[in-house]
């Protein structure tokens, strides 16, 4: 919490709710807001529902949104290779010209196999996919020992890299995809939603310094936590 | 699903051969959407399998099942980026045909896919241009830039075009097609890579048909100039980075194409078209000009054309004086908006000089140039020093001995009005830049009378400066003095007059010790004068005119 000083100004309850219903906010910019978070995250039958409901245009081809959804799924759920495919089919582009995801999605399938227990088969395909990319790169070539190093364990999740193991890396690749897919269709990576939040809290540190008034606490409700509360 | 996962290796060439092959549809399908998956975003895999090209054009000509088609014509594509022999072996087996003969398909994927698939291909010199710009073909093609639907088959048209677009029947080519107003449909487009196709696309004839653009575009540019701009800085090479070093560095094409890296096709084509737009955009529409400056574009172009002054080895085009002028017009018409904005169009405006000596040819470029130089260096005394600063005075200078009278009128304007209160040391500067036999050209030797009427004005200013009038009478070899006689008409006289009577304001701002020096150089002039006087006089009396 800052330190109250002599120069902060107060800001009781009442003034700061009067200032609240003083500002103007149209209906359609929060309906934009909702529709743009539900596209950007992938929620296809609420956009459609929403669009229905609401009047709003997606802005997007929700098609595509439904193919995005289906990749993010496939790499949640290890199926590596059926993601690449589908999203060679989205955009061939994409893997063509970003080489760290590429490796990334490489790695992921290499960790899949180790997950199967096929090491031999985990052997061969670093060798024949992953190495000859490494060549130039060193940090790549740093990130493939990691996953490699996993074959040297009895148990592989348990090891200091098992973290690789884990359905946090599966996400982790998984977004890496879902940003670059967003970024080839032209579209944010976050949702807007996001973005005011965050300029929000901002706000508020900024106003902290300066006054005492009801802060918002809690962004899931909204809800002020009043002065002198 | 992959053959990958049973045993670790990945199908040999053989197998993917064999399965492309195959009576069995369902097999061939999926060899070849295997060999796809194999091969995007992995070189090695594509070199080791160029050798699968013939197999997979042969599957292209004679199939008619859509998924099949898809897979093909992208893992062609896929084959010839980035492997010089992936393109090779296309291009020996007639492929490009058989791609273009995909493209006209009725199914949307297919097309989609083969859009993609050219655009992928058309990234290498290697591929043949000409084939693309054939009728049936070329309608095609620009019949895809309009397609507000599928945005990606717009870009990958656009990006096709502006690669088969290298020189000027080539791209009256396109624009006789009609490709100008899907273009300018493309530039407003909210897609980043949409509006980098169309500007590539748009070259040369096509360009200047973009005109009646709306006020959409021009805000489009200016990003796609600061998107530039902003990679480069990022990247944090200097520009004048030599070009392997460069290259290195290099990220998307707009930056290698800001470093103007000659002799690479197609690099430069970036750097020398956004600004060209612009200029076209902005040539005597003040609220186009308004809006570039609000989006600080001038400062952008600034930053361009700096940088093309200064790396001498740039690759020279028609398009750069088309550039400068628009920087210099948008300079000199534009009105004051902030110091920082009068920095901006003073460094436009310097560059402008700058560049504009250095072109080749004379032309509306440099006058323009030279007007606007002669605007700043009039009463913006803050903004005259980074003019000065940046060459303005030798580029001027050098402006005075071309063969246009207009050129040698703004440039002695400009001169007399950088040296109107002018320090010292932009004096000095002044005199060194101009050599007395220039300068007696111009006041004596010009045709037209207005560049003699700035001559004498340059002078008067010189005389009224803190340069002694010593220094000016060795400047001119001892000439001056003889030379004012020679010349003793009224109106010489009278503003010569004008100089030695000189108004002590003019030193407000100098110190005491130059005002001391300027007093005296005053009463120098001043007994000249005199002489002078007495010597018309005197040969009045001798009945000499």
């Amino acid at each position: 919490m800052p330190p109250t000083t002599a120069s902060k100004k107060s800001i009781s309850n009442e003034q700061w709710e009067a200032k609240l219903a003083a500002v103007k906010v149209a209906k359609e910019d929060m309906n934009k807001l909702v529709m743009n978070f539900l596209v950007t995250e992938g929620y296809v039958d609420a956009a459609r529902t929403f669009e229905q409901e609401s009047g709003t245009a997606p802005g997007v081809q929700l098609g595509g949104i439904t193919d995005r959804m289906q990749v993010r799924q496939a790499v949640q759920s290890g199926q590596v290779e059926a993601a690449i495919d589908k999203v060679n089919d989205m955009n061939p582009e994409i893997l063509e010209e970003q080489a760290a995801l590429f490796f990334h999605l490489q790695q992921q399938r290499l960790i899949e196999l180790i997950r199967q227990g096929q090491t031999e088969a985990a052997l061969a395909f670093a060798q024949e996919y992953l190495a000859p990319q490494c060549e130039d790169d060193e940090a790549l070539l740093e990130e493939l020992e990691r996953t490699v190093s996993l074959l040297a364990f009895e148990q592989p999740a348990t090891s200091p890299v098992g973290g690789l193991m884990d359905v946090a890396q599966r996400q982790k690749t998984a977004s890496e995809l879902n940003a670059a897919i967003l970024a080839s269709q032209g579209q944010e990576k976050e949702p807007r939603l996001l973005l005011l939040l965050k300029m929000m809290l901002w706000a508020q540190g900024q106003l902290d310094e300066k006054a005492s008034y009801p802060r918002l606490t809690d962004l899931a409700t909204a809800r002020l936590s009043l002065v002198g509360s | 699903m992959a053959m990958v996962a049973r045993n670790g290796n990945g199908p040999s060439c053989q197998q993917l051969e064999e399965g492309l092959k195959s009576s069995d549809s369902s097999t061939r399908l999926q060899a070849v959407r295997e060999l796809k998956n194999t091969v995007i975003g992995n070189r090695f895999k594509k070199q080791q399998f160029t050798g699968l090209v013939p197999a997979l054009l042969e599957l292209l000509t004679s199939s008619s099942d859509a998924d099949l088609l898809v897979q093909a014509v992208a893992a062609l594509g896929s084959l010839a980026y980035g492997v010089d022999d992936g393109v090779r072996a296309i291009v020996a087996c007639n492929g490009v045909a058989g791609i273009v003969g995909v493209l006209c398909s009725s199914n949307e994927r297919v097309v989609a896919a083969a859009a993609r698939s050219l655009k992928l291909l058309y990234q290498s010199p290697l591929a043949p241009r000409d084939a693309l710009l054939q009728q049936p073909v070329l309608l095609r093609l620009v019949s895809l830039l309009q397609q507000p639907q599928h945005d990606s088959v717009a870009e990958a048209a656009a990006s096709v075009l502006g690669h088969c677009c290298t020189s000027a029947s080539q791209a009256s080519s396109i624009a006789a097609a009609g490709a100008v107003p899907a273009l300018v449909q493309l530039l407003s487009s909210q897609r980043r890579s949409c509006q980098e196709s169309a500007v590539e696309a748009a070259q040369q004839e096509t360009a200047r048909q973009l005109l009646p653009a709306c006020l959409s575009v021009l805000p489009r540019l200016v990003r796609l100039l600061a998107a530039a701009d902003a990679a480069a800085a990022g990247a944090g090479v200097s520009h004048a980075a030599t070009p392997a070093a460069a290259a290195a560095a290099a990220g998307s094409p707009a930056y290698r194409a800001l470093l103007g890296l000659a002799g690479e096709a197609g690099d430069s084509r970036y750097l020398q078209q956004v600004p060209l737009l612009l200029a076209l955009l902005m040539d005597g529409r003040p609220e186009l000009l308004q809006l570039a400056m609000d989006l600080d574009a001038i400062k952008l172009l600034v930053k361009l054309l700096s940088s093309k002054a200064a790396a001498a080895a740039a690759a020279a085009t028609t398009s750069q004086p088309d550039a400068t002028a628009a920087a210099a017009k948008a300079a000199s018409s534009s009105k004051p908006a902030g110091t920082a904005a009068a920095k901006a169009r003073a460094a436009a405006a310097a560059a402008a000089a700058a560049a504009a000596a250095a072109a080749a040819d004379a032309g509306a470029s440099e006058v323009a140039a030279a007007g606007a130089a002669c605007n700043l260096l009039l009463g913006f005394s803050s903004v005259r020093q980074p003019l000065i600063k940046a060459g303005a005075l030798p580029a001027l200078s050098s402006l005075t001995a071309s063969m246009l009278p207009e050129l040698r009128l703004y440039a002695a304007w400009a001169l007399k009005n950088a040296s109107h209160e002018a320090e010292p040391e932009v004096q000095q500067q002044l005199l060194q830049e101009m050599s007395w036999q220039d300068f007696r050209g111009l006041l004596v030797g010009d045709h037209d009378v207005r560049v003699q009427e700035q001559a004498v004005g340059l002078l008067q200013n010189l005389c009224k400066g803190a340069a002694g009038v010593e220094q000016l009478t060795a400047w001119s070899g001892n000439e001056l003095l003889p030379l004012l006689e020679e010349q003793l008409e009224p109106a010489l006289y009278s503003s010569l007059a004008a100089a030695a009577a000189g108004d002590g304001s003019s030193s407000s701002s100098s110190s005491g010790a130059a005002a001391d020096q300027q007093q005296q150089q005053q009463q120098h002039l001043k007994a000249r004068l005199d002489l002078c006087e007495r010597l018309q006089t005197a040969l009045e009396q001798l009945g000499v005119k």
